[in-house]
């Protein structure tokens, strides 16, 4: 995330040096100005040093002022520019920077004594004493010592800021050796005069002076030459450089080039000393200027960042808390357009809702500098949106009012005094929510402002999103609390209501009211023992059911209830408690069915069947006693009238007789028939070959039919039923081979896994599969009468007993090749009835 | 109404089953002497010695009473407790012969002292045998008191 002002330029301008050490004079590289400057002052002091040169000799007026106050400016300056170097020195740490400081130091000190040693001009023969040599060996000691010092300097390691540290023992030592040097220097120079060769006569010059003079400025130019080597140059060394220059023009004018004191030479020289002195002092203070201003404007510049960078998050924290408390991403908008649009530092923003469907945008929110509009109403076309393809990929807009197609939204606009404005897209989710736009007069905006945009547009569209998901969210949830209500209040059949955890009722269904009698609006808030005769609220049962239902979960029983008329019902009941997701007891639901009338039904049923039963009883009675006469007398005609009756009166009688026998026949299966439509089968485990062993041995009688019998699995049935079942398979078996030469019967069964499965195989006639539907048909034949005899009715009476007992049966055959007829029986306990 | 032993009084309200009955016992010698009442009042007239039959010699109570309970006017039950309740006819053996089979009936019946309680077969061979055997055992297998 670059943000650019354009202003700050001394980064990216100095490229690997360390901001810190850009602002001070020490360590700042020269840069091509500092050169420049340098170049020009040089070549001025050149130019003025050459011009002087003819005319050092010049002899002029001897102004004694001009020494102590050309002496004191000096002073001054070294002192000034000792203590700014040390200043510095205290920054970069660095030995070198000390020991300058030191030679401006010793400079200054130095001048100090000259001048209090020159003749004539604190006191005849100067305050320290010493002779006509002292002041001039004094100046070359001066002359001659800051050189060395700068040598030091520029042979010493550079060094980078903090490396060294000076403590305070070693600076207190330094200024002391300093002082010592001075103070022996001068004391040479006074007292030791005598040891020195004799460089001044009067105010002129000796010969030996000018090896002196020349030592010295050699040591000067060697100085220079040390510091050109001394790469990079920081600006200090420039300067340095510079005054070496200079130095060697005051030396020139003031020791080689001129007669003796107060000539051209003599005045020029120390012209140029002080301004030697004045440079670095100069470039010092004007650096420490603006150094100053510019930190000052620094850090002006800093707290206006951070303070947009705090009222960026503010409005980024503002957003988010209004989503935390599901805020209306609208409510969202309206409260930080204002503050955003004053952040982005435009005159006008606007968050934007896009209608994709019909191709318009919304305002949600605008501000401009006087106004805040909130809220539904202006509307335009999507156009003025710029781009949407690249808006939906994330790209922001640059908009020109002025190209737009011209319409009455482009006029208001540009009369609002945009022209250009930016469209920064929102998305949340993938989809293109809307737009943040926002612009003015000018088409300059800042990556930074585009930024701000961007985040406050991405936070938008999520609010926004996370309003709509909450829309959905609650809509469904109410639609299906809606669906449920009215699910529940639909049922008829069951009460359905719930309690809150004391037992008061919260809802009640239309079933509730059917049952109970009471309408809701009476019921709503009262206590469930309402329902509950005098005798189970004495007995605390209402309150045991809810504290059953609370810690088992659910609770059911049966029992008496009393509904609004006072009148009683029996209630099937099951109470369940309800839990939220942390376990904590939220109520109790609760439904009831009234049983009453099952009960009542059941009770009628069974009178019912009892009512049939001997209704039934009675009935075949009733029928057969006149069977019996019939049959009876006929039997006794037979017998007594025997002799008198031929054959075919004979006949008639047996005819009579074999219709009442069938007619009792009929009655006995119609009965059986209909018992066990009304009969439940009592299933235990039943020996099926132990049954049908029996039963064939008691059918088979006399007769010669063979009948086999293969291992039979046992069966979960009623055992009188199932013999039922074998007396009718079998017995049809036998009769209808029984006019067969070798009658033949097969009882099989197999184990078919979830069904037990048995086969009753005769030789005898057959039947038609084309009437195989008809054989368990009430009163059904596939034979005549006069072929087998039968009632039609044995087979639907195995047909029933089986489908009571929940399984199935059926029968293949051909005619001539006997039939086999199979039924299977579902294996294990609780089959259908 | 002679003064003959009856050996076998029938109390049967229904004709066919009283020939019939009757013919069984013939046939095996048993029906010499059956009285055949058709309700229960002449039952008890009968067997208490009033009414028609009042004129009855006392001392000389049937061997065996035949009783079918739906009978009109008096019912069986209601001949079967005076019978057994009197102490000079309590001694009869009476065996009910009926086509109901209702626990009811069988318990009031053995509740009232009933001797045998037997339901009339539907079939006629079989009625006949169960007559037959009826008359054997309680006539001439059976000992009764003087």
């Amino acid at each position: 995330m670059n943000s650019f002002s354009g202003t700050e330029a001394t980064a990216i301008q100095s490229g690997a040096q360390p901001a810190a050490a850009q602002r001070f004079v020490a360590t700042r590289l020269a840069l091509d100005a500092d050169r420049k400057l340098a170049l020009i002052t040089l070549a001025v002091s050149a130019t003025m040093f050459l011009a002087a040169i003819p005319f050092a000799k010049q002899q002029l007026a001897s102004l004694w002022a001009f020494i102590p106050s050309y002496q004191a400016a000096l002073v001054v300056c070294d002192l000034v520019t000792a203590a700014l170097l040390f200043g510095q020195a205290r920054f970069s740490t660095t030995v070198a920077l000390h020991v300058l400081a030191a030679g401006y130091a010793f400079t200054a000190l130095l001048a100090i004594c000259h001048a209090l040693s020159f003749p004539d001009l604190f006191a005849s023969a100067g305050v320290l004493g010493g002779g006509a040599q002292s002041t001039a060996w004094l100046y070359m000691f001066w002359h001659g010592g800051f050189p060395l010092f700068v040598i030091a300097y520029g042979l010493l390691e550079r060094g980078r800021p903090g490396s060294v540290s000076l403590g305070i023992g070693t600076l207190t030592g330094g200024v002391a050796a300093l002082g010592a040097l001075v103070a022996a220097l001068t004391w040479l120079a006074t007292a030791g005069e005598g040891v020195l060769p004799a460089i001044m006569q009067g105010n002129r010059y000796t010969p030996a002076m000018i090896f002196v003079v020349s030592s010295v400025w050699l040591l000067s130019l060697a100085t220079l030459l040390v510091l050109w080597r001394r790469r990079p140059h920081s600006v200090l060394d420039l300067w340095l450089m510079v005054v070496m220059c200079a130095w060697l023009f005051d030396i020139g004018l003031a020791a080689v080039f001129n007669g003796g004191r107060f000539d051209l030479g003599f005045y020029a020289g120390r012209i140029y000393g002080l301004a030697a002195a004045s440079f670095v002092l100069v470039v010092l203070l004007l650096e420490n200027a603006t150094l100053h201003t510019r930190l000052a404007l620094e850090h002006e510049r800093d707290q206006q960042s951070l303070a947009r960078h705090a009222e960026r998050l503010r409005i980024l924290a503002a957003i988010d808390q209004a989503m935390i408390a599901e805020r209306p991403a609208d409510a969202i908008a309206a409260a930080v357009i204002q503050p955003l649009r004053e952040l982005l530092d435009v005159p006008r923003a606007i968050v934007n809702r896009f209608d994709l469907a019909s191709g318009t945008v919304e305002w949600v929110a605008a501000a401009g500098r006087h106004r805040t509009h909130i809220g539904p109403g202006v509307r335009y076309s999507i156009g003025l949106m710029g781009d949407v393809e690249a808006l939906r990929r994330g790209e922001t807009q640059l908009i020109d009012v002025h190209a737009l197609p011209s319409g009455p939204e482009v006029e208001a606009l540009l009369a609002s005094g945009v022209r250009w404005y930016m469209a920064v897209p929102m998305i949340a989710g993938g989809e293109l929510i809307g737009a943040l736009s926002f612009g003015g007069e000018s088409r300059a905006f800042r990556a930074e402002q585009v930024n701000i945009a961007r985040e406050v547009a991405t936070q938008l569209a999520i609010a926004t999103m996370q309003m709509r998901l909450l829309e959905r969210v609650r809509a469904q949830a109410s639609g299906l609390a809606e669906r449920f209500r009215l699910l529940v209040e639909g049922v008829r059949d069951y009460a359905i209501l719930t309690l809150d955890t004391e037992g008061r009722v919260t809802s009640w269904n239309a079933g509730a009211g059917l049952i109970k009698g009471y309408a809701a609006a009476e019921i709503l808030g009262r206590h469930f023992s309402l329902f509950y005769p005098q005798e189970a609220i004495a007995q605390r049962w209402p309150e045991r059911e809810l504290e059953l239902a609370a810690s088992q979960g659910r609770f059911e029983d049966e029992g008496w209830r009393i509904r609004k008329d006072g009148s009683r019902f029996w209630a099937n009941v099951v109470v369940t408690a309800m839990r939220d997701e942390a376990g904590v007891l939220r109520g109790f639901s609760k439904i009831a069915c009234d049983l009453s009338e099952r009960k009542r039904a059941e009770e009628a049923l069974q009178t019912l069947n009892r009512e049939l039963e001997s209704f039934t009883y009675s009935v075949s009675h009733d029928l057969r006693a006149p069977l019996r006469a019939i049959d009876g007398y006929a039997q006794m005609l037979d017998e007594d009238y025997a002799d008198r009756l031929d054959a075919d009166a004979q006949r008639l009688i047996g005819v009579v007789r074999a219709n009442a026998r069938r007619m009792g026949q009929l009655i006995d299966d119609l009965l059986a028939f209909s018992r066990l439509g009304r009969q439940e089968p009592a299933c235990s485990r039943v020996d099926m070959m132990a049954l049908a062993r029996e039963v064939s041995e008691e059918l088979r009688g006399a007769g010669d039919a063979q009948i086999e019998l293969a291992a039979l699995p046992a069966a979960h049935a009623d055992a009188a039923l199932l013999r039922q079942v074998w007396l009718n398979l079998i017995g049809n078996a036998l009769k209808y081979s029984s006019k067969g030469a070798q009658p033949r019967i097969e009882i099989g069964g197999r184990d078919e896994g979830a069904e037990a499965c048995y086969s009753v195989r005769d030789n005898g006639v057959g039947f038609d599969m084309r009437y195989a539907e008809k054989l368990f048909g009430v009163f059904q034949r596939l034979h005549r009468a006069d072929e087998f005899e039968g009632t039609g009715v044995g087979l639907a009476i195995v047909q029933r007993i089986v489908a009571r007992h929940g399984g199935r049966v059926w029968a293949e055959s051909r005619p001539g090749e006997g039939a086999c007829f199979h039924f299977c029986l579902p294996k294990g306990a609780g089959h259908g009835g | 109404m002679a003064d003959e032993q009856v050996e076998i009084l029938l109390a049967e309200d229904n004709a066919e089953d009283a020939e019939m009955t009757t013919r069984a016992l013939r046939r095996n010698n048993l029906a010499n002497q059956v009285q055949w009442v058709k309700d229960g009042a002449e039952a008890l007239d009968y067997l208490f010695c009033t009414g028609a039959y009042a004129g009855r010699n006392a001392s000389r109570p049937p061997k065996l009473v035949l009783l079918d309970i739906k009978m009109p006017k008096v019912d069986g039950i209601e001949v079967l407790r005076r019978l057994k309740a009197d102490p000079a006819t309590r001694a009869i053996p009476v065996v009910v012969m009926t086509s109901s089979n209702e626990e009811r009936d069988v318990m009031e019946s053995y509740r009232l002292g009933v001797n045998s309680y037997i339901v009339k077969p539907v079939q006629f061979e079989e009625f006949m045998q169960t007559v037959a055997k009826i008359g054997l055992y309680w006539v001439l297998t059976n000992r009764v008191p003087h």
